[in-house]
């Protein structure tokens, strides 16, 4: 095995134990062992303080030429200190010239200034004779201060707004890294989360993959935050993310965060279940490049991205195109019967991608970020109820950002906007295929102040106040009229350290849901415990809302039924009861978790929650026309020539669920090169009908739709002759779904039973690395075993995809 | 080694980069959309300029579909179509001028335009089906509620029908149109005269270019009525569907809820006289007198009529507010030929049939929860019965009546009737007899003909010098069209609806939803004039409610029935 690296696999863990490795021995004089250490940590993940450090070193062992070249490079980076390092650079190149004006002496027999740290050890000089001048080591006080901070050391943002190591979290986080993604040759961005516990993704159509956390998943998945640096992307029309809108690539991914648990304290409405917040790649960081990709069913997908600075403007920008077939067709050709929304009825998505990003250094008053991004396209979603099968023949999705970074203020705002023109995938003749135009604005912006106040010894407290504003306006075919929302939010988030090793975390949140007429209240807070400096023992207790979306708040849309000329009206603002609402729904969650990343080959994470779940949001029941209907909304619609037989809209369930679960994790580097991971996740669910009245227990069934047991483990491997590997097996047990349904017969929506058999999904991609690394190439398999199976009783029947990889960077 | 990976690799990635996907057939949702018919064609309006308000044209043009098998009354006894659709008068009439003012603007009827609309109807199961169509002139089409299902006075009919036919009976106010067929998907073997069963490839089947005519003017309103209890000794009305009834208890309503006491109960062994020999006016009145019978008056009850005629209320009956003294809007005339059991008896109009509901096992008294079916509305044989019972629907079962001219057999026979529906026709009330014997029919093959069920064969004649007589000339009876067989049997058990039928396809049943309340509506208040509903208050006109349907009840003498029971094509499973 001599062409294994000789170092761990975890990128991040690999330059970390570099890191510590060289620094401890530049502290113990051992110049060229600590180089060569950071210079592998560099290697695997860059960071400018690695190129400050190396550049350092070199000076405290007299190699100012190399010093110099070293603090040039980490200048290159834009450094916020680059003021000072200029004048370092200075001083050595001085230090340099005077050395050079000067004659040959007699070798040096004064002492070199020791390190800051125990001295180097030194060789006595065995034959001493004349040599050229050598420039003298500058004193300590020239060369500045050793960034000693552990630069690799893992860091989340998303679970308190700010960057804290995992350790410090007060919710169960996970993280989804730059390797991670590389080697897993996966293109979709939800996919990527599939190898985490207690996420459930789940894969309906090509391009629709459903995300989310700890249960609870359904087409058009609402009870996940999804931001991208911070930003929500929640699509407020629908209550859903939809991941193809996202103008960024895997590519542009630096890492995922992921935090499990209601993030409504923090985060607001619709952070039910948790937060994922896609970090991207900062501008000026990283090289440019090229990636692509062609595979099943002409699968395609491409990336290019640039990146560059110019003083303290950084600037990357990124373009993509993907194309993903589905997995199966509702309609063969040749049906005289029925028409289709799209002619193309191979296609699930096609989107192009732009987005440009960039920030600007303002000195003392922070960092500028600014930006936009732009995805526009075709797509495939399966909806709900009658939006069972719906495709957009246009989409675009936009966005403007920016926000102000200073040290005791973040600012940002945002504006969101989604237009899009749907249609039903397929109908009969005569039968309508709902075509509708959306347009939907969001102006997002947000004040947090962050303070952090010693209390004395080793308390300190770690304050951040927060306002939110969120302007929502949405024109749609298929609500009642223009509708605009004026969100307002205050939140407060503090950590105590009382004394190691204890801490207190609390949030507190408020919100004015306008729909609602109400302020909405989110509480959390969290107990740590510190066994030891790289674990943590973490008891906390939150709460969550989801607001109903414009879909549930505002909806008037005529459903055709299949008699021709009758309709099924659906309407969120009953026209015989406008007072009537629907409310938000409620998580109630307790956690237990455990976290220990104290040995450098091996992570342990594990949690044990319950979770208390009601009101959520449904399919009303049918309402069927009474005469007494006549004055409100008994007539025929106008628009559509349609006559109502009954009125739906939405409705929360009377059922309530107790969900008691639990993930434990492992992530080892037993050898070399080698990169395991393993998890394992437990979902139990109680469905408490107490609530709910004979009429209604007769339209519901137990509802099992979260596997009970899922299982996933994965192994990469990389290694020194270039070749990468990498393979992710996932195991979900069996799944019944209590999906609501028209029953025609009974004239009524009600919920049945359909059952998922368990699947195994094993994911594998081989690559090799070549042009020093720069260049790569690699064959990807999606279900390689070719195991047909379905991940939502609707979804379509997926088997095996494969796909060419190359990527090219310069 | 190197090239040989990157070629295998390439090879791969060529191989499985196949264009297309495949076909989904085993989804659980079975959202796939399984091939099924489409009727599609040009409708087509030659009449008046459509009405206007608000910058609309005012109405549609209703297309209804039906089972070749059970066309609607006069021909069949479907009560609503298999499918329909309403192309908007706005479509239609793309190009009319219109109004804008707010009221209600009717050109001058003086002038005839004609206009084409394309339509579509799907899914359509295969099957041979007859589509009829109105042009709904003043837009009151209302296709959920029985009361505003139908064509009006003053609307356009017309179907995908014989239009040279239709034109030789041009100014025949009582013509009933032929109606062609439309046949959707592939003919299967069948009898001679059979209608065959039909099916469809994996392609879908479209019925294209199907022409529906819109252009004869409906000349007389619906038949609208309420049901009288006659008393058989005095002639009088004994009781009236609007009144609040005696809380009796009965099979059928076993709680005795007094708005849902029968206007009528009939045992279900009950025994008329048979015809007398010789026909005289003594021996006439006597036969007539064995007959239990109804007298159904015109319109609604006094007290609901402004109500009922309210354009601000649902219902807008076409009920004239003030009728000719001695006359109401009920068009009693001859049908041409004779009664099927009787050939000195002619057939009139309009048609009266009993058609039987769904039993509703809440009305048990052991049942405490309210009715499922509270209106009385929904047909025994129908796809909603299963909501009621919670069982596959049962057999279709009609009794029919005879109608009567000026209340008396013997003016009936005797004559003259009117010929057509015209002024002379038209009366207050009329009477109708009605037959101890039901007509059972699988609903799914109501072109096979029905069971005729008749507990008695024999009776003591009417002229009481005779003695015992066939109650009809079974065989006459056994060769109608409608009817396969004869089997003597109690009468099915059960609450009756009372219908009245146009040869124009008009029709009027009660009991219907003016006269009760949807279950979301709450339960029935009666009022001084009118009732109003508990939870969504609104009108109720108690003459179209609950109690008026004839209730056939327990034998009078169970041993008829023991010996001669119900027969199972009369029962629901």
């Amino acid at each position: 095995m001599s062409f294994v690296r000789p170092a761990l696999a975890d990128a991040r863990t690999e330059a970390r134990a570099h890191f510590k490795k060289g620094m401890e021995a530049i502290a113990a004089g051992k110049y060229e062992d600590g180089i060569a250490a950071l210079e592998k940590a560099y290697e695997i993940l860059p960071h400018p303080n690695v190129l400050y450090n190396i550049g350092r070193a070199y000076a405290e062992m007299g190699n100012l030429e190399k010093a110099v070249e070293y603090y040039k490079r980490y200048l290159e980076t834009n450094p916020q200190d680059k003021e000072e390092t200029l004048a370092i650079v200075r001083g050595l190149e001085a230090r340099m010239k005077a050395a050079q004006a000067a004659p040959p002496s007699a070798p040096e027999t004064t002492e070199r200034p020791a390190p800051e740290t125990p001295a180097p050890e030194t060789s006595p000089p065995d034959a001493p004779a004349p040599t050229p001048p050598t420039p003298t080591p500058p004193p300590p006080g020239e060369i500045g201060q050793a960034r000693t901070e552990d630069v690799f050391a893992e860091s989340i943002v998303t679970a308190s707004k700010g960057a804290q190591s995992p350790l410090d979290a007060s919710s169960s986080t996970s993280v989804i890294t730059e390797q991670d993604i590389r080697l897993s040759g996966i293109t979709k961005i939800p996919e990527l989360l599939r190898r985490l516990a207690g996420i459930d993704i789940m894969e309906v159509t090509g391009a629709q993959t459903e995300v989310s956390i700890r249960g609870f998943n359904q087409r058009l998945s609402n009870k996940t935050l999804v931001l991208v640096d911070g930003r929500s992307v929640y699509a407020d029309i629908l209550g859903a993310t939809v991941w193809q809108t996202l103008s960024i690539g895997v590519e542009d991914i630096e890492r995922i965060e992921v935090v499990r648990g209601p993030g409504s304290a923090l985060y607001g409405a619709d952070a039910f279940n948790g937060v994922i917040n896609i970090i991207t790649k900062k501008p000026g960081e990283g090289k440019s490049g090229l990636a692509g990709g062609f595979g099943s069913q002409a699968t395609t997908h491409g990336s290019l991205w640039a990146s560059g600075r110019d003083g303290d403007l950084s600037w990357r920008m990124a373009a993509g195109y993907d194309y993903l077939p589905r997995w199966s067709r509702e309609v063969p050709n040749g049906r005289a019967d029925v028409r289709t929304g799209v002619a193309d009825q191979v296609e699930s998505a096609r989107t192009i991608r732009l987005d440009a990003r960039g920030s600007q250094r303002l000195g003392r008053f922070g960092t500028l970020n600014f930006g936009g991004g732009l995805a526009q396209g075709t797509l495939e979603i399966l909806g709900q109820g009658p939006l069972n099968d719906i495709v957009l023949p246009y989409f675009a999705s936009t966005d403007v950002t920016t926000s102000l970074n200073t040290e005791a203020f973040d600012v940002r705002v945002f504006w969101n906007r989604l237009r899009a023109d749907s249609t039903l995938n397929v109908n009969y003749l005569g039968q309508s295929l709902l075509p509708s135009r959306v347009e939907q604005n969001i102006v997002d912006g947000e004040l947090v102040y962050k303070a952090r106040f010693p209390l004395g010894g080793e308390r300190t407290n770690d304050l951040r106040i927060g306002g939110a504003y969120r302007y929502k306006d949405v024109v749609w075919s298929y609500l009642d009229q223009d509708r605009v929302e004026h969100h307002y939010g205050l939140f407060l988030h503090d950590e105590l350290t009382l004394a190691r090793p204890f801490a207190i975390v609390a949030d507190y949140r408020i919100d004015w849901v306008p729909y609602l007429e109400r302020f909405q209240q989110s509480p959390r807070g969290a107990f740590l415990v510190h066994p030891s400096k790289q674990s943590t023992i973490r008891a906390s207790v939150a709460t969550a809302y989801r607001k109903p979306s414009f879909l549930e708040s505002y909806l008037r849309l005529p459903i055709q039924l299949p008699v021709t000329g009758a309709g099924q009206f659906s309407e969120g603002v009953r026209r015989e009861d406008p007072s009537f609402i629907v409310n938000a729904e409620r998580i109630l969650s307790a956690e237990l978790g455990y976290l220990n990343q104290e040995s450098d080959v091996l992570s342990f994470d594990s949690a044990l929650y319950f979770n208390r779940v009601w009101s959520l949001i449904q399919l009303a029941g049918n309402r069927p026309l009474t005469v007494a209907d006549f004055p409100t909304n008994g007539r025929q619609d106008p628009a559509t020539g349609l006559y109502p037989v009954g009125f739906g809209g939405w409705e929360n369930q009377c059922q309530a669920y107790n969900v008691y679960g639990g993930e434990i994790g492992v992530r080892t580097y037993p050898v070399e090169g080698l990169d395991v991971y393993g998890n394992y996740t437990l979902n139990l669910v109680q469905q408490d009908n107490s609530e709910c009245t004979p009429e209604q227990l007769s339209r519901i069934v137990a509802d099992q739709r979260t596997s009970r047991h899922k299982i996933n483990a994965g192994v990469q491997l990389r290694t020194k002759a270039g070749i990468d590997g990498s393979i992710d097996v996932h195991y979900v047990s069996e799944q019944i779904w209590a999906e609501q349904v028209t029953n025609f017969v009974r004239q009524q929506i009600e919920q049945q039973r359909f059952r998922l058999s368990d699947y195994t999904l094993v994911n594998a991609r081989v690559g090799y690395r070549f042009l020093s690394n720069r260049a790569e190439v690699a064959v990807m398999g999606f279900n390689i075993l070719g195991l047909e199976h379905r991940e939502h009783p609707f979804g379509q029947l997926m088997g095996r995809r494969v796909m060419l990889q190359g990527m090219y960077r310069f | 080694m190197r090239r040989f990976v990157l070629f295998l690799i390439a090879v791969i990635a060529a191989v499985t980069a196949c264009g297309d996907v495949p076909i989904d057939d085993q989804r659980s949702d079975k959202r796939l959309f399984p091939p099924r018919g489409v009727i599609r064609g040009t409708v087509t309006y030659v009449g008046p300029r459509p009405c206007s308000r608000n910058g609309n044209i005012v109405g549609n043009a209703v297309i209804l579909v039906f089972d070749r098998r059970n066309p609607p009354p006069p021909a069949g006894l479907a009560t609503t179509a298999v499918n329909f659709v309403a192309v908007p008068g706005n479509v239609l009439f793309a190009n009319e001028p219109r109004t804008v003012a707010d009221e209600l603007f009717c050109p001058p009827e003086d002038e005839t335009i004609e206009a084409s609309a394309p339509f579509t109807i799907a899914p359509v199961d295969p099957g041979s089906y007859v589509i009829a169509a109105f042009y709904d002139r003043r837009g009151r089409f209302w296709p959920t509620f029985k009361f505003r299902n139908m064509p009006e006075a003053g609307d356009l009919a017309g179907g995908f029908i014989d239009l040279e036919d239709a034109r030789k009976n041009e100014g025949n106010l009582a013509y009933t149109p032929i109606f062609r067929p439309v046949d959707v998907g592939i003919p299967q073997p069948a009898e001679p005269g059979e209608i065959p069963d039909f099916t469809i490839g994996p392609n879908g089947y479209v019925a294209d270019n199907i022409p529906v005519t819109i252009g004869r003017v409906v000349p007389f309103t619906r038949p609208y009525f309420h049901p009288r209890r006659v008393d058989p000794v005095t002639g009088r009305d004994a009781d009236s569907s609007e009144l609040i009834g005696e809380p009796l208890r009965s099979p059928a309503n076993d709680e005795a809820d007094p708005l849902a006491v029968p206007i009528l109960a009939i045992a279900q062994d009950v025994q008329i006289l048979a015809p007398p020999s010789r026909p005289v006016p003594e021996t006439l009145t006597a036969y007539q007198r064995g007959f239990p019978s109804l007298k159904l008056v015109w319109g609604v009850a006094r007290t609901e009529l402004e109500d009922a005629t309210d354009p601000a209320q649902p219902f807008g009956f076409q009920i004239p507010p003030l009728p000719p003294r001695g006359k109401g809007g009920l068009l009693v005339f001859a049908r041409g030929g004779s009664i099927p059991e009787n050939p000195a008896v002619p057939a009139l109009w309009p048609e009266v049939a009993l058609v039987k509901l769904a039993d509703d096992p809440r009305r048990l008294a052991s049942d405490p929860r309210p009715p499922a079916d509270p209106q009385s509305l929904v047909i025994q044989g129908s796809v909603e019965e299963t909501l009621i019972t919670g069982k596959p629907p049962g057999p279709l079962v009609v009794i029919q009546g005879i109608t009567l001219f000026d209340d008396s057999l013997a003016r009936t026979i005797a004559g003259p009737v009117p010929a057509a529906p015209e002024t002379a026709a038209l009366r207050d009330h009329l009477t109708v007899l009605i037959r101890p014997a039901a007509l059972c029919f699988d609903p799914r093959r109501v072109d096979l003909g029905a069971v005729l069920v008749t507990p008695h064969l024999r009776g003591k004649s009417a002229d009481a010098t005779e003695g015992q007589r066939p109650l009809f000339d079974l065989d006459a009876v056994a060769s109608h069209p409608r009817v396969r067989e004869v089997v003597q049997g109690c009468l099915p058990k059960g609450r009756y609806a009372i219908s009245l039928v146009y040869p124009t396809g008009q029709a009027w049943t009660v009991p219907n939803e003016s006269g009760g309340c949807a279950a979301s509506e709450g339960v029935v208040v009666p009022g001084d004039r009118v009732g109003t509903c508990s939870i969504k208050p609104r009108t109720v006109l108690l003459s179209q409610g609950s109690r008026a349907v004839v209730e056939i009840i327990d034998a009078n003498d169970p041993e008829v029935c023991e010996n001669h029971p119900v027969p199972p094509e009369c029962l629901p499973p």
